[in-house]
């Protein structure tokens, strides 16, 4: 290996009285390399790279160990002396966009500013770096960029000003934590290839900060895999993938979903009868602004769908296509402007009081954050039997809680402690545990896992397709992740701006899509496999209004 | 499918030593604890002030006029010759009441107001909020000035003034809590597992916002005090001969030259228990804080 540009020797963090959030970590990057930090929640791979930028706050973190970058030691080095480092040097991009750029400042103001501090250049030739550096990153009229501010830009362009902010001063090194984790998968592909891209244009190393293995498997040279603060496994990516050492990066790669992954047995049709959930012509406009003077966005633009007992039927879309709308009409969060919802044949969207009550019991919902989605304040067999002592039904309640606490893989003996006391994936059992008190037919669940690491994610998927075999349960999954799609959907439903562009058997959707949008996100999922990587990835067509669905196979639909 | 979960971490906290440990959050805050202290202070003298009193505060010639403080009268007497000890004490009483009843008044139509206007939302949101602004926008005193002037000068109607200028307050802390309540997936949540408004309000709401009310309650008190011995020393609130610290400040104006401690003793009273309650309440905000727990 080439002399390594920053070495992190036994790099230790603690906090306060608690254990070492990070434990003895060794690993090296050496120039033009891209190496990822990997590792769950609690893994420590955030205090990592934030320690060896000198930003824990030094009250109430001790840090240990040495850290040299180019021959400076940045844990004993004076703040001046990291703070020159910092920037000059060593570049920094955050996971979210919106918040690590100051509001209040343009983009020109917060770009320049690095160049007047680090480089001494003038107004003009600072501007006119930072406008040729947004052009390479791949925006627009960078003059004019330069004079806006970071509300005017979309997710993804603001994730290209941080990289385009971080790279004008061309430093050593990169540090990127969860880059792409709030971006959209078609976006998500687009930045990981630009920062692959520059960081080889300009000889940068790049230190990547993630949970995500296919982006670990896109973008980084070497991989280092951290468990509670601790080195667990330290190999090339292709090594790694191919032949992972240790026992826990094999689950954890065990755990990923895969695109690709074909072994799922899909039952043949189950579609009989009358649909369980059914979307008649369903529309929602939102406007924004108090006057209705703002801007209106059609969030559901005339969407049918059928659900049918037993079903599990997946609906994807990227942000903004009205796939989460979509499941809040289904149990009456939201009220559509027009058209209609069937729950078990009768229409949903005309009850009131007692009868919305009872027909709610048909009809539950699992929400993205469980962190959010319980009450803080409720104990877990309150909130389990919530669902039931609402329809009066309190007699026998708590014993109902306890079973079901049992049936989600919860101890009966946890009934009393409040979610603060639960893990993620042990709150989101919980939630999914108050979906089934009423005993429903159906269950939208909204990105269940997207808040969940890998491995809890591959648990909790796990459970919603067994409750959902054993039970008869039928499933409205919606998600962002193919991949999670792939692993538990029987049909696919696929949205975009408010329209469903494709509809079929997971299989057909997902191994022969036949609309061009479908297959731009099918192409744009990240691999967990390095072999794959830098595949030519189709363009995401322009978003024109789709037409109506046509069938062009049996149950496989597709708008023209 | 794998075993990784067995490793995921579970936080064990137990609910009793984190009530306990509020307590200690707060006295562990210079502030908090000498709010705390005189709060405790102000309640066992207002319970036991028959005891602690030496004179009945309205016997006139208790003692000589204008006698010293530190002599045979711990704070001396005043133009009457009434222990102002005594008074002092017994004014301690009244102004918990007040402070107590006056709070009460306004926190539970103010808290009522921002809770339905918050889960409402509309018209109800804009009516009663807009209300709220527009009431918001006068002083706190001079909303309850006109008050007294409609029910008349009394101790009593100053209690319910006090609590009636009060109720804009509450009602907007609560609705921005509320607010954002409403908007949280668990609120969601439970009007999707079929939870009515009631429930919704009461079951989930309330109980998630109350830390807040509490917080702006206890800075409230203070306001409160504030503005019932306001109205007291205009002659609108307690009337003689009641013990009212506000009231014996305006009385003892007119011997300031003669007597200061007259003015000086009240007037410490009110500030120093102003003053605790707000050092009280931010540290309540500080213990209470969800980011400062860890």
């Amino acid at each position: 290996m080439s002399e390594a540009l920053l070495s992190v020797r036994n790099l230790g963090v603690a906090y306060g009285g608690a254990g070492r959030a990070v434990d003895g970590v060794s690993f090296d990057v050496a120039r033009g390399e891209a190496v990822a930090l990997v590792g769950e929640s609690g893994s420590g791979k955030t205090a990592t790279a934030l320690a060896l930028m000198g930003l824990l706050p030094p009250r109430t973190a001790r840090v240990s160990g040495s850290v040299l970058f180019e021959g400076h030691g940045l844990l004993s080095a004076a703040p001046d002396a990291i703070r020159r480092l910092r920037g000059a040097r060593i570049g920094m991009v955050f996971q979210e966009p919106m918040t690590s750029l100051n509001p209040v400042l343009t983009i020109g103001r917060q770009m320049t500013e690095g160049l007047f501090v680090h480089r001494g250049l003038t107004r003009r030739a600072a501007e006119a770096r930072a406008a040729a550096m947004l052009e390479r990153v791949g925006l627009s009229e960078p003059v004019q960029r330069l004079r806006q501010y970071p509300h005017e830009l979309s997710g993804g362009m603001r994730q290209r000003t941080m990289i385009a902010m971080a790279m004008v001063l061309e430093p050593a090194l990169l540090v990127a934590d969860e880059p792409t984790t709030a971006l959209d998968v078609s976006i998500q592909a687009q930045v990981l290839a630009l920062m692959a891209e520059l960081t080889r244009e300009f000889g940068t190393s790049l230190l990547l900060i993630t949970h995500d293995m296919g982006v670990v498997a896109e973008t980084a040279d070497r991989v280092v895999v951290l468990r509670h603060g601790k080195v667990v496994e330290e190999a090339p990516a292709r090594t790694l993938f191919r032949a992972p050492q240790a026992r826990y990066t094999a689950d954890l790669l065990a755990a990923v979903p895969r695109i690709d992954d074909r072994s799922r047995a899909r039952r043949a049709d189950l579609v009989a009868g009358q649909p369980i959930l059914r979307f008649d012509a369903v529309s929602k406009v939102f406007r924004g602004g108090s006057f209705g003077g703002g801007r209106r966005v059609q969030a559901l633009d005339q969407v049918s769908l059928d659900v049918h007992a037993g079903e599990v039927v997946a609906l994807v879309g990227e942000s903004g296509s009205g796939k989460s709308t979509l499941g809040r009409v289904a149990v009456r969060l939201t009220r559509p402007d027009s058209g209609s919802v069937f729950v078990a044949g009768g229409d949903f969207t005309q009850l009131r009081g007692r009868a919305l009550r009872e027909a709610r019991a048909g009809i539950q919902m699992i929400f993205q954050d469980p962190f959010a989605s319980l009450d803080p304040l409720r104990t877990a067999g309150q909130t389990i039997a919530e669902p039931l002592v609402v329809l009066g039904r309190r007699a026998g309640a708590r014993d109902r809680a306890a079973e079901l606490m049992e049936r989600v893989g919860l101890s009966r003996s946890m009934l009393d402690r409040k979610p603060h006391q639960f893990s993620g994936g042990q709150r989101q059992r919980l939630a999914i545990a108050r979906a089934l008190a009423t005993g429903p037919a159906i269950v939208i669940a909204d990105e269940p896992t997207s808040a969940l690491d890998v491995s809890v994610q591959a648990q909790v998927l796990d459970l919603l397709a067994a409750l959902q075999r054993d039970g008869g349960l039928a499933l409205l999954f919606i998600s962002h992740d193919l991949a999670v799609v792939r692993r538990i959907a029987d049909r696919v439903a696929v949205m975009r701006n408010g329209r469903i562009v494709e509809v079929g058997r997971a299989d057909d959707v997902l191994d022969r899509p036949a609309h061009p949008y479908t297959r731009a996100l099918i192409d744009a999922a990240p691999m967990p496999d390095p072999e794959r990587r830098g595949r030519v990835r189709l363009p995401i067509p322009p978003a024109a209004r789709p037409g109506p669905l046509h069938e062009i196979a049996p149950k496989h639909w597709v708008a023209t | 499918m794998m075993a990784v979960e067995a490793a995921e971490p579970t936080v064990e906290v137990a609910a009793e030593p984190r009530r306990r440990s509020l307590l200690r959050r707060i006295v562990r805050q210079p502030g908090g604890a000498f709010g705390l202290a005189v709060l405790v202070l102000l309640i066992l003298v207002a319970v036991f002030a028959d005891v602690i009193a030496p004179y009945s505060p309205t016997k006139i010639g208790a003692g000589p006029r204008f006698a010293d403080p530190f002599g045979a009268y711990l704070l001396g007497t005043d133009d009457l010759g009434r222990d102002l000890f005594s008074r002092i004490v017994h004014g301690a009483r009244l102004t918990v009441l007040v402070a107590g009843v006056a709070v009460f008044i306004s926190m539970s139509i103010g808290v009522l107001i921002g809770l339905v206007a918050a889960y409402a939302r509309g018209i109800v949101e804009m009516l009663l909020m807009r209300t709220a602004d527009v009431i918001f926008s006068f002083t706190e005193t001079l909303i309850a000035l006109a008050c007294v002037a409609i029910l008349g000068p009394s101790l009593e109607n100053a209690v319910i003034a006090v609590g009636i200028a009060g109720i804009p307050y509450y009602a907007r802390t609560t609705y921005a809590a509320a607010l954002v309540e409403t908007g949280k997936p668990y609120f969601e949540g439970a009007a999707a597992s079929g939870a009515g408004v009631f429930r919704l309000i009461f079951v989930h709401l309330l109980p998630n916002v109350l830390p807040t009310i509490i917080v702006v309650a206890t800075l409230g008190v203070s306001m409160a005090i504030l503005a019932a011995a306001a109205l007291s020393f205009l002659g609108l609130g307690a009337q003689p001969p009641d013990p009212e610290w506000g009231k014996m400040l305006s009385d003892a104006r007119d011997f300031f030259n003669r007597a200061p401690w007259l003015m000086f003793v009240p007037g410490a009273c009110i500030a120093v228990t102003v003053l605790a309650f707000n050092l009280l309440g931010d540290a309540l905000r500080e213990a209470l804080d969800p980011r400062a727990r860890r």
